[in-house]
């Protein structure tokens, strides 16, 4: 399982493990993620980005024959938008994740078992 | 009677909410602690105690290890549930073998560790010479110049949890060509520089939980007096505790455990079987090894089969 949902769950299975705390892993875990996933966000955008910039010089080369412009709009249409949406879901994990990280960097054990199980069902 | 197997964690809820609820902070349990909230009420602290026997402990951890008491009691051994320091001595001087079931609170720095305000740890680290005293005392310093665009000073916490796995210089013996240490060990070792440099700062670590509270590795040993036996440690990554005994021992009391932290269900499987093959006539730690090797072939059978597969 990826994502936020993944790392809380994985958190959550380990709280019965005779050995070691919650807090010290659940903070690791969550910065680990939590990079992984700014980094993942950054390349999309450049991904972006650059299929934009050559959609657009494609597009003004092909000024005067709109049947040419009509296939590079279309394409990236398609491809933009599935751009888009996983780089919507990329920034809303990595800010769930900072959202939890300042939560569990301060609060005891047990605060962190509970709010787990709770996230771990609801995420 | 040849294996002792002393159960020094909770196996019933009777056990469960007595532990839960122990409120002389000596004898607190680190293990249970992260199903306890100690500012509640007393009526709230068992209802939420309650909880989480049902919804985790119960199934998860307490079925396994009471599968493992009666399987043990069906082979022969002794048990002994409430295990406390007093037990490990009592079954050193009955046993050959003594398995031990308790909570190995590690090196690991855990929010509830750090008892004092963050901001004295800098001033109290600040005269010592040493090399790991030196590095978290200069990772917490504000950085200068340059070197501000590079790395940024760490808070208390972020810079001790850093120190424990960080590379640093001139900490290894001088005259050693190659000094090698496993990651574990290494951090328990500077785990304990830490507790005795910031004592009454920080929760110590290293600590065997039994069901009267937290033992150091001395104490352990010390119980363990002139045992000349096997000691299992089971469920933790208790190489730091196991090398201190075989030491102490000279050698005489030979120690086992897992290198990575178990759950219940597999640890509890796997000693059943190893005690059914003690009973047997085997060697403790040939059956424990054998069973280890099957379990594996059959882990890697199934992967390479699929889940499904028979």
């Amino acid at each position: 399982m990826f994502g936020l949902k993944g790392v809380v769950s994985d958190l959550n299975r380990d709280a019965t493990k005779a050995g070691g705390g919650l807090s010290s892993k659940a903070v690791a875990a969550l910065r680990i993620h939590r990079s992984r996933v700014g980094v993942l966000g950054v390349v999309l955008f450049a991904a972006v980005l650059a299929g934009v910039t050559i959609a657009a010089y494609l597009a003004l080369r092909q000024v005067g024959r709109p049947s040419d412009i009509k296939i590079v709009a279309g394409g990236l249409g398609l491809s933009l938008g599935t751009a888009l949406e996983m780089l919507r879901r990329i920034w809303k994990d990595w800010s769930q994740t900072g959202l939890l990280l300042i939560l569990v960097e301060d609060a005891r054990d047990d605060q962190i078992a509970g709010l787990l199980e709770k996230l771990s069902a609801r995420l | 009677m040849a294996i002792s197997l002393l159960l020094g964690l909770p196996v019933d809820e009777d056990e469960f909410l007595r532990r839960g609820q122990e409120s002389e902070t000596s004898r607190r349990s680190d293990y249970l602690a992260k199903w306890d909230d100690p500012g509640a009420s007393a009526a709230d602290r068992l209802d939420h105690l309650r909880g989480w026997w049902r919804r985790r402990y119960q199934a998860d951890v307490a079925e396994p290890l009471r599968r493992l008491a009666d399987a043990a009691r069906a082979f022969g051994c002794r048990v002994v549930r409430e295990a406390a320091l007093g037990d490990v001595e009592a079954a050193a001087g009955v046993s050959k073998v003594i398995v031990v079931i308790g909570h190995w609170k590690g090196p690991e720095l855990e929010n509830d560790d750090f008892l004092g305000p963050g901001e004295t740890i800098a001033a109290r680290l600040d005269g010592i010479d040493h090399p790991l005293a030196r590095w978290i005392v200069d990772s917490l310093a504000p950085k200068r110049g340059l070197g501000r665009l590079f790395s940024r000073a760490l808070t208390p916490r972020d810079a001790l949890r850093a120190s424990l796995d960080a590379e640093i210089d001139g900490e290894t013996p001088s005259g050693v060509d190659q000094f090698v240490e496993l990651p574990q060990t290494r951090r328990s070792r500077r785990r304990d520089r830490l507790d005795s440099w910031l004592a009454g700062t920080l929760a110590p670590g290293n600590r065997l939980e039994l069901w009267d509270g937290l033992h150091t590795k001395e104490a352990v040993a010390e119980a363990l007096g002139a045992f000349e036996g096997i000691v299992d440690l089971t469920a933790c990554t208790t190489t730091y505790l196991g090398a201190y005994i075989f030491l102490h021992s000279g050698g005489r009391c030979r120690t086992v455990q897992f290198l990575t932290v178990q759950e219940p269900v597999d640890f509890a499987a796997r000693l059943a079987a190893t005690l059914e093959l003690a009973a047997q006539g085997y060697d403790y730690l040939t059956a424990r090894e054998a069973v280890g090797r099957e379990l594996i072939a059959i882990a890697e059978n199934r992967s390479e089969k699929g889940p499904c597969s028979d």
